[in-house]
């Protein structure tokens, strides 16, 4: 029943449209480090890690990466309770719980296949080189556990309300891009921030806050990603368990 | 069965139920446009409707108007010379809040009638396709001056009360008027506009929700780093381009508050300097990018499929 399931989850998300326009717009912080390569400022001015932290962080961290486990986080279980297949699934003798850790998985490994390759390779064409500073492993690493998380954030979410994407980008872009650059303690509660705290773990670049500032230690991170996770599976699960099949409004 | 027999003979009915026809004045088009303006714009709100559009709606126009109630407290406690937001970059420190709620709004606007299927339903009544565009679209900017328009008056008429001298300071900044009017309506209408036209062409709220944060937001940030690693000829026409360069773009010109040419990184406003394009250009560009829009709008509007 397992594999049944995940299976037809894996087609749910990627055998559509969708998944082409993702793709394209993945395409995007791609292009723009190879127009970077090629202009006449990759050879002077700024330093490299600096440009592809930058590009990274404003392209892919803040903007791609949540929106594309939104789109999977919402799309893997939102769309059957908007469909109305929900009702096949909930009344196959399957635990709750295992219908949200495979939801969940499935959408955070279709995530993360997307979105992770895209990080390094963008990394590593403006920095010229895989290893330096460890920072494509490091950004690397940082987007795989932003797309656990959000996926598992957004799952929940979407179990809970039918408005859930347009919650999910609320959160995404006005608590964790408009309200924490305002407010410095907030980041302590931001997907976005445990991801960096990883990519810390790796990262090897010391300058003292001036373009490389992450704000969170590993030890936070690790702590944060780990109560985001425990409350996503027990937030799903309980509004699964009291879901009410019949109309939405 | 009083009247039976007695209707009029000319309507060749196969049964004669005696039902009485109605021959008293008929409203007319104009008033079933007015009918859906003032549904569209409860709808947006939630009025009529359950508790999570309300939620939602007047959420963000709260989180709109929380920068102006700071600026406005602040000024009051801290003296006249607190601003935390200036008029001229209101758009721009809100600026996804305001997309989020075009976004959230323009799929909800267009999408449901046609998720219903209650479209048919409208189109039987005395109203053309263009009407039912531009009451929807009306619908939106109107619900759009509350995001606009209300915090920037907020701002004004907090200044004004926390000034020392009421009458020399409305004096020195009555002028501020016409331009906050100008600037929310010209944004409102734009946003609405090009909100709309993207998500009429699908009937997926996922889909048109995505569609237009990319359209409006996404556009941004990547002609934001485009502009970083272009000459100034391409940056200024990917500016021209991208909607809420030109919706900001405006607002600065509006204010006069384009600053002196400057290094193209940074904020927008110096990246629109770093164009150096004369101001109305940005003007013509917001009217150009509404026509467009408007254009596709119509042209799906007169195809669509019941």
């Amino acid at each position: 029943m397992n594999s049944v399931l995940i299976s037809l989850t894996a087609r749910q998300l990627l055998g559509r449209r969708r998944t082409l326009v993702i793709g394209l717009l993945l395409a995007l912080p791609i292009l723009i480090a190879v127009i970077y390569r090629f202009s006449e400022e990759a050879g002077s001015g700024d330093a490299t890690e600096e440009v592809a932290l930058g590009l990274v962080s404003v392209m892919i961290f803040t903007l791609l990466l949540p929106l594309v486990a939104l789109v999977f986080g919402t799309a893997s279980l939102g769309a059957e309770i908007e469909d109305g297949t929900a009702v096949f699934l909930l009344t196959k003798p399957i635990e709750r719980w295992r219908i949200v850790a495979i939801k969940v998985g499935v959408a955070s490994v279709a995530a993360a296949l997307l979105v992770v390759p895209v990080t390094m390779a963008t990394t590593w064409i403006v920095h010229e080189s895989p290893t330096a500073d460890g920072l494509m492993a490091g950004l690397g690493l940082g987007a795989l556990v932003a797309s656990v998380l959000y996926c598992a954030a957004f799952v929940a979410l979407s179990a809970v309300t039918s408005r859930a994407l347009i919650f999910g980008l609320i959160y995404v872009f006005v608590w964790e891009t408009f309200a924490t650059r305002i407010f410095d303690s907030l980041r302590w509660v931001s997907i976005r921030e445990y991801a960096y705290g990883w990519s810390d773990a790796i990262i090897s670049i010391n300058d003292n806050g001036s373009f490389y500032d992450p704000h969170l230690g590993v030890t936070t991170a690790i702590i944060g990603t780990m109560v985001v996770l425990a409350a996503a599976c027990a937030g799903g699960t309980r509004a699964l368990t009291r879901f009410e099949i019949g109309e939405r409004t | 069965m009083a009247n039976l027999g007695e209707a009029p003979q000319s309507r060749g009915v196969v049964y004669d139920l005696g039902y009485r026809n109605y021959d008293g004045p008929r409203l007319g088009r104009r008033y079933a446009i007015r009918s859906l303006y003032v549904l569209s714009l409860r709808n947006t709100f939630g009025l009529g409707r359950g508790t999570l559009p309300k939620v939602l709606a007047f959420g963000l126009a709260l989180i709109a108007l929380l920068p102006a109630i700071f600026t406005v407290a602040f000024g009051a406690l801290a003296g006249e010379d607190f601003e935390l937001v200036e008029h001229h970059e209101y758009f721009g420190f809100i600026g996804i809040v305001i997309v989020l709620f075009v976004a959230a709004m323009a799929s909800d606007l267009v999408g449901n009638d046609r998720r219903n299927n209650t479209l048919p339903l409208y189109f039987s009544r005395p109203i053309e396709r263009d009407d039912y565009l531009l009451a929807k679209i009306a619908a939106l900017a109107t619900a759009l001056m509350s995001l606009t328009l209300v915090p920037q008056l907020l701002v004004f008429v907090g200044n004004w009360l926390g000034a020392t001298d009421g009458t020399e300071w409305l004096g020195d900044n009555i002028s501020d008027i016409w331009r906050i009017g100008a600037s929310s309506t010209l944004a409102s209408v734009q946003l609405a506009v090009i909100g709309l036209a993207i998500a009429m062409f699908t009937t997926r709220r996922a889909f048109a929700l995505t569609s237009v944060l990319a359209a409006l937001w996404f556009s941004v940030v990547f002609t934001g780093v485009l502009v970083a690693v272009l000459g100034p000829g391409w940056a200024a026409v990917a500016m021209l381009a991208t909607p809420g360069y030109a919706m900001n773009a405006t607002t600065y010109v509006i204010f006069d508050a384009v600053p002196a040419r400057a290094d193209r990184l940074g904020e927008m406003a110096d990246q629109v300097a770093y164009a150096d394009l004369p101001g109305w250009t940005w003007i013509v560009a917001l009217v150009a990018q509404t026509a467009v829009a408007l254009f596709f709008a119509i042209r799906r509007y007169r195809k669509v499929t019941l």
